[in-house]
């Protein structure tokens, strides 16, 4: 046998597939014929007005794809980066995944995504792209795409003297209309911030801080700079308003369903959820949506989020992946989800997409020129915890501003 | 000489010293199973564990060798400090309050009679709910408008924001747990003052001893290794509590609720950093060891045996 004696030879047999998990991995090709086949898990978060569209949209693609097997799994918005963790450190990931653009720096850097086909990352709004691109590749297509907008219901400014038809457009209005807002007890209030919610805390934070001239990370993402003029400033401004102590298990929506918040900042699904809250809540009546404030004479900055589709790294079937996750971003089904769930697909045009609020769209069209997505870092969640400390204790009034800048800066140099 | 059965049937005659080395492997194999489920559910994953204390490690790739780098990390992060305080006073502010009370129901409920064996079943009832379940219910009972809320207002007291209340978050967990908890002290101690002998306190009621001093002087005394086995169950139980911080309060407001098992998870499922948690993991095993053996040096001894 040339030298090589049998017992070398079981050994090589029996440590070959060892080997091979630990090598590197071919990338999946596709079929010779382009015909998608395979099972596919594909793990989502849920909400009620989606699955109306994704479910039959499940059954039409298998009906006209017929090697292919989707199996999907809703896990709640709050579980999901967890489980994804847990299923890229144990090597099983699903095939597709919804996953939030913030994080994508973070499992991008790891090696667990795979890039976007190129054919697919043609046709959307280039910010929303930008926002799953990292380090030059795309990891993802865009979906469930929103900017900011400034809720404020109508009746609370009615019964508190102020024109319904005028909210403010200035974060010095915004203050203003806030007092006239805010009860004796403070049990009613003008504008509740998100507390408690590192996603929303980030985007609330950014538009103060960046409004104000400043910025959380520097532009190249090496340290913190919330400890300076700007960040301190936003950080009083963040303290000024609403009551931290008021409770409601959905946050600041609750309270602003329930009318003890007059105004709120949030995104566009919130047109959707806010009814289910509270049925009396009717857009353009009851309640009301305008532009993003800026500070005077400061710049527009217009905080803003995209989830996306994207593929595990590991997947076996990329090409089938991909293809339906082209499936699942046709303009007709986009346009079907923007009216049946309130979930805005990016694709190009999209500001003519039919069905939704036409307020909503116009204002969001208006302001994408100022979409700010905010900082891009592989520690990501880190930065959103410990802005979410330096928030929360001023609005507490458990730091000064000064103070919760500087340990804000402490977490980072820490992690970054 | 012996004779020992051994295993294909056959009658043999040994020596002590065989008969020592037969009952040794003997032995041997019937703790096997025992030893096997120690070393792969606790002691692999303690020293994996302890390995990964000293290195940073992301969840991907290897992990790297640091040294003592996140010991050194945990002493300048403030946040590290601030969930080691709170764990210091919900454990404190379950814990005592858990066990007073605990002795309190146990003392009358450990006599005989039929109602006090029904009051013991229901006593019961909270400890054997799931946790999460729990959460759940206190949830709806914290919540604007709720139960808690209800029973300030018939107190004449205005309500308060149970769980977003910066200065108050903390104690609605503590109520919540010591209502968890109550039962099942409740039951070990009252197993414990059954347990102990009706002379004592029959010569002590001759001795002209009343109730209280009966209690402070024999029950206490006497009852301590049972104490201690509550103490130490509830000390190491709030030390490694989790889920009511995870479930109703998400470690805030403010952090006011961000206990050292939260704050490790964040940082190993959260942020990634394994290495870091791992090194947290070994301070907070190294300190409940630290305080089990205190509270045995201090409790042993006497006791109800």
């Amino acid at each position: 046998m040339n030298g090589v004696s049998r017992r070398r030879l079981l050994a090589a047999a029996a440590l070959a597939p060892v080997l091979a998990a630990c090598g590197g991995r071919a990338e999946p090709e596709a079929p010779a014929d382009g015909v998608p086949r395979g099972d596919l898990s594909v793990w989502l978060h849920q909400t009620r007005a989606y699955d109306a569209v994704f479910t039959p949209l499940v059954e039409k693609y298998t009906r006209e794809f017929r090697e292919v097997g989707v199996k999907p799994l809703y896990i709640p918005v709050a579980q999901l980066d967890t489980k994804l963790l847990t299923a890229f450190t144990g090597g099983s990931p699903p095939d597709v995944f919804r996953i939030g653009g913030w994080t994508v720096p973070g499992h991008a850097r790891k090696g667990r995504l795979a890039p976007a086909e190129p054919s697919l990352s043609g046709g959307y709004d280039k910010a929303a792209i930008d926002s799953l691109t990292y380090e030059g590749k795309v990891y993802g297509v865009p979906t469930d795409y929103t900017l900011c907008y400034l809720y404020y219901r109508r009746d609370r400014f009615a019964e508190a003297g102020l024109d319904p038809d005028k909210p403010p457009s200035t974060w010095e209005e915004v203050a203003d209309y806030s007092k006239r807002l805010t009860s004796a007890d403070g049990e009613k209030v003008g504008l509740q911030w998100i507390l408690g919610n590192p996603q929303w805390t980030v985007m609330q934070l950014l538009a103060l801080v960046k409004g104000k001239g400043g910025t959380i990370l520097s532009p190249d993402g090496s340290k913190a700079t919330m400890a300076t003029d700007a960040g301190v400033a936003a950080l009083r401004f963040y303290a000024g308003l609403g009551n931290a102590k008021l409770s409601d298990p959905l946050s600041a929506f609750g309270l602003f369903a329930g009318g003890k918040a007059a105004m709120l900042v949030s995104g566009l699904f919130a047109m959707d959820l806010l009814p289910t809250l509270n049925k009396k809540l009717e857009s353009g009546k009851v309640y009301d949506i305008a532009p993003m404030p800026r500070f005077d004479a400061g710049p527009a900055v217009v905080p803003a989020y995209t989830w996306g589709w994207a593929v595990a790294d590991k997947s076996e079937i990329r090409h089938t992946a991909w293809h339906f996750i082209d499936y699942l971003q046709r303009p007709d089904v986009a346009a079907e989800q923007l009216r049946e769930a309130g979930s805005l697909t990016p694709i190009t045009g999209w500001e003519k997409l039919e069905g939704a609020d036409r307020k909503a769209i116009e204002i969001m069209a208006a302001s994408a020129p100022h979409a700010d997505f905010g900082p891009r870092t592989p520690v990501w969640a880190e930065m959103a915890k410990a802005l979410t400390d330096a928030g929360d204790a001023v609005a507490h009034g458990k730091k000064t501003p000064e103070q919760a800048a500087q340990d804000f800066d402490q977490a980072m140099r820490l992690a970054l | 000489m012996t004779a020992v059965q051994l295993r294909l049937g056959r009658t043999a005659t040994l020596s002590g010293q065989g008969q020592r080395r037969a009952e040794g492997r003997a032995g041997g194999l019937l703790a096997l199973p025992a030893a096997i489920y120690f070393g792969v559910f606790w002691l692999l994953p303690f020293l994996s564990a302890a390995y990964l204390s000293f290195t940073r490690y992301d969840l991907a790739g290897m992990p790297e060798w640091t040294g003592l780098d996140n010991y050194r990390k945990m002493v300048e992060d403030p946040g590290f400090w601030n969930s080691a305080q709170v764990t210091a006073a919900y454990t404190a502010g379950s814990v005592i309050p858990s066990i007073v009370l605990a002795l309190a129901i146990a003392v009358p409920l450990s006599k005989p009679g039929r109602l006090n064996g029904v009051l013991r079943g229901l006593m019961m009832i909270p400890a054997v709910m799931p946790l999460v379940a729990t959460s759940v219910v206190w949830r709806i009972i914290y919540a604007d408008g709720g139960p808690a809320n209800a029973v300030l207002g018939l107190a004449g007291l205005a309500p308060v924001s149970w769980l977003t209340d910066d200065g108050i978050a903390l104690w609605a967990l503590v109520i919540m747990v010591t209502w968890k908890h109550l039962g099942l002290f409740v039951i070990i101690l009252t197993a414990g003052l059954q347990g102990l002998p009706p002379s004592v306190y029959e010569a002590a009621a001759l001795d002209g001893a009343g109730p209280v001093r009966a209690f402070f002087s024999i029950t206490v005394p006497l009852l301590r290794r049972t104490l201690l086995f509550v103490l130490v169950i509830a000390v190491v139980g709030s030390m490694q509590a989790f889920i009511p911080a995870f479930l109703l309060t998400g470690g805030g407001p403010a952090g006011a609720t961000e206990v050292l098992p939260y704050y490790m998870w964040s940082n190993a499922f959260a942020f990634e950093r394994m290495g870091y948690a791992s090194a947290m993991a070994m301070v907070l095993l190294a300190l409940l060891v630290v305080l089990s053996l205190v509270q045995f040096r201090f409790l042993r001894g006497g006791g109800d045996e």
